[in-house]
This record gives C-alpha cells, structure tokens and sequence, in this order.
C-alpha cells in the first residue's frame, strides 16, 4: 500500500492512491485529478484541511480502530469536483470530531457517511457542518452519520446544514442505537457467545459504512 | 429426548402457555398446531431462551440437561437449531464468518479454512444455493426463500440433533417449500435428529410425514394423533377443537 507523508503545512498532491500520514498539527493539502485515500495515520490533535479544485475528484476511505482523540477536518470544494468519504469509526477512549464540508463551486457533489461504535466507558462527539456557498448551483450534498453505543459510552452526533443556494440537493440525516437485541438473539441461537456475537454486529457495521 | 413438562410461559406479564407437556424421543418427528395467535412459535421461542420469554415454572430437558436454567449460546451447542418464521438479516456479517465462529465455539480445535470451505461448498451444492452466498451478509437482500435455503446452510454446516421449525412454510411459494422440506428430510435420512414443526398448514406435514401431531388450545396441547389429524383439520378446519 502506498503511503504519502504530508510533513510539511502545505502541500500539493496530484492522483495519488495510498494511506496519508500527517505528522504536522495543522495540514492543507490541495488536491487535483483523481485521488483515492485509503486510510489517515495521524496521533493527537490534528487540524487538517483538503481543498479539492475545480474538475477533481476525491475518495476517502478511512478506518480508525483508534482514532486520534481530536480531529478538525474541512473539506472545500471547488467547481466541478467530486468528494467521496466514508469513516468507520471504533472508539475504545474520548474522541472529538470537528467535520466542516464546505460546497464553494458548482456542479459538484459530496457525500459523506459516518459509522461510529463506541467500546467500554468511550465518550464519542461529532460535529458536521455542511455549507452550501451563496449563489452556486446545481450542487448535490448528503451526509449520513450513524452510531451503535451501550449504555455504559455514549455518542453525540451534532449536524449542521447551512444552505445559502437555492439551486442544491441537500441532504442530512443521523440515527445512534443500542445493538438490535434480535440480531444478538439470533447469532446466539447459532452458539456465539454474546461478547463474539457483538463484536461481529460492530464489524459488520462499520463494515457497512464504506466500500 | 426433548421433554417440557408442566412448563408456564409469561410475555409481559401475560400468561401465554399453561400447563404445557411435551416429549420428542430421538429422532422422532412432531407438528404442533392451531390457530394464528395461539402461542405455537412461543414453544419454540421459550426452548431458545429468546429475550421477553418467562418461564415462569415447569422443566424442560434435553438429554437430562436442564435447558430452561441455560443460555441460548449454550442451547446451541447442545445441538438445538431453531429456523424463525421470518429470519432477520444482519448488514455486513457474511455467512462464512458467522459459521466460522459458531463451528469454532463447538469444537476444541480450530477449525481448518480448507476443510471448512470444501464442506461449505458441498452443502452449497447440495441445497443448491450459489456458493456467492457464503460470502453475502446473512439474509441481506434475499427473498424469503432464499432466506429459508441460507437457515438451512447453516444447519448442515452447524449438524443439530434436535431441529425447531417455526413455520417454515410462511412466505414460501409450493416449489420453494418441496425444496427446503425435501433438503430437511434428507438431513433427517443421514442424522435422525429430532424436529419440532410449528405451522397451521396441512401441506408441509404431507412432505414431512410427521409421527405424531398435536393441537395447541389454551396454552396447553389438547389433542394428539398421528398424520390423520392434520387432514382432519385440512378439512374440517381448527373451529371443530375450538368450540
């Protein structure tokens, strides 16, 4: 798997196809052509910025098994361009998620899912803000953002959508549940133990959040 | 031996089963019959230890295990298989991984991925389900008769000795039913386990030829006979036992 290391504030990437590695606090990464993330290494806090420009496209796919306890992630779109994520999110401590997703051209699409599943005593927050720039068209957004806790960890989902255009498609929705008791019956009732079979609820799902 | 003796079942505080008395000896064959509603699936339902099902007094044992005091994982394992009238999906948990995991959980050794996937093709072949299906998450996006052909992957992989048919018939058209009534028969040919129908039609039990039949009325079973009851109740319907 290739892997890129972004250790400077600014940096240029043109179709690259690997795991990221950010090493600095606060990154901006521009992005042109056709760009493929498939996974984010980063430890702490981290301020990190992709600006897509105009007639590129970006897929991110991000797994985090331990992610890093806070992140401020934006997202600026410009004309044109595609954007694409999915994070599948297993979160054993806090973790602090800032996601701005900013439409800034037209004719431009980003869809975003979230999959998070909280272990033990974690405590999970995260923030979307969608912003669909005054005046652009023809723009699509969708946002899904869903959770499975327990009732000893917690997850709070806070989306925000501001739509300044009246030419955008835009879309946002959030659900968090318990483990869907029927599901665990059932593994049961094929002679898992109830700790295997939720595990391999959670899998399943954040299994689900991505491609 | 399955044995329910004197076994009283609550859902939310109200008494659906009283009194009910039940024996299956190895490898027999039994229906239990009635009416919607009556509490047919509540039977198999309380063996399994399903959530919001109080046994709220009675024994029941299977090979001199005391089942009712035990767990739905350690049911299972005991060798009691349960296929629901509607058997749910679970997004992104394919069946391979699943039956990995159950067969693991029942053997001391470690399941070896060659044999385990030569076998799972095998039955794959033999119940005709594509072999995609193994790798597809469990009833995800499947007609309810292939969901039927998935529950019964996983029972020739999972080799029960005793097999609960919540109404195996539901949502199945005449084919699809002779399939997966004929696969269980042959399951029943090789292992003689012990299977429980629960259904309130007459037409499976003519393909499953069932030993003994009985009538569920008031939480308790009220009559018993063999294969000639349930033509009697094809024809002349339940209202005759439910006067």
């Amino acid at each position: 798997m290739n892997r890129i290391l972004i250790d400077e504030y600014e940096k240029k990437l043109i179709g690259i196809k690997g795991i990221i590695e950010i090493t600095q606090e606060d990154s901006h990464i521009h992005l042109d052509g056709n760009n493929q993330i498939l996974g984010i290494i980063m430890n702490e806090f981290r301020k990190l910025t992709f600006d897509i420009e105009s007639d590129a496209n970006l897929k991110m796919n991000v797994f985090w098994d331990t992610p890093p306890k806070e992140l401020d992630l934006s997202i600026n779109i410009q004309n044109n361009a595609k954007f694409q994520s999915h994070f599948n999110i297993a979160v054993k401590n806090d973790f602090h998620f800032n996601y701005q997703n900013n439409l800034l051209g037209n004719d431009s699409i980003s869809k975003t899912t979230i999959h998070v599943v909280t272990e033990e005593n974690a405590t999970c927050k995260i923030r979307t803000t969608g912003y669909i720039k005054k005046d652009t068209t023809n723009n699509e957004f969708l946002e899904e953002l869903k959770g499975i806790t327990s009732n000893i960890s917690s997850i709070t989902f806070l989306p925000d959508l501001i739509v300044d255009s009246d030419s955008v498609v835009a879309n946002h929705n959030a659900s968090i549940k318990y483990i869907d008791e029927e599901e665990l019956f059932y593994l049961k009732s094929k002679g898992l133990d109830e700790k295997k079979a939720k595990k391999l609820i959670k899998t399943g799902f954040l299994r689900q959040g991505g491609e | 031996m399955l044995e329910i003796k004197n076994v009283n079942v609550n859902i939310e505080g109200k008494t659906i089963i009283e009194d009910f008395n039940l024996t299956i000896e190895d490898g027999e064959i039994h229906a239990l019959m009635g009416p919607n509603g009556v509490g047919k699936s509540t039977i198999c339902k309380t063996i399994m230890k399903s959530p919001g099902y109080e046994i709220t007094s009675g024994v029941i044992k299977w090979n001199n295990n005391e089942i009712h005091k035990l767990d739905t994982t350690t049911i299972s394992r005991l060798g009691i298989y349960y296929i629901s009238q509607n058997p749910i999906a679970i997004e992104g948990v394919t069946n391979a991984e699943m039956l990995r995991l159950a067969l693991n959980a029942r053997s001391k050794e470690k399941i070896d991925i060659f044999t385990f996937n030569k076998k799972c093709n095998e039955i794959c072949t033999k119940i005709d389900l594509p072999k995609s299906f193994l790798h597809r998450a469990i009833n995800d996006g499947m007609s309810g008769g292939e969901r039927k052909k998935n529950e019964l992957l996983h029972l020739w992989m999972l080799e029960p000795k005793l097999i609960l048919l919540d109404e195996l018939d539901s949502g199945l058209d005449v084919d699809a039913l002779k399939i997966v009534a004929n696969s269980i028969m042959e399951y029943y040919k090789e292992r003689k386990p012990s299977i429980l129908i629960i259904t309130h039609h007459n037409q499976i039990l003519e393909m499953m030829k069932p030993d003994f039949v009985h009538i569920l009325k008031n939480g308790h079973i009220i009559k018993s006979g063999d294969n000639r009851l349930a033509k009697e109740i094809e024809n002349d319907g339940f209202s005759q036992f439910y006067e």
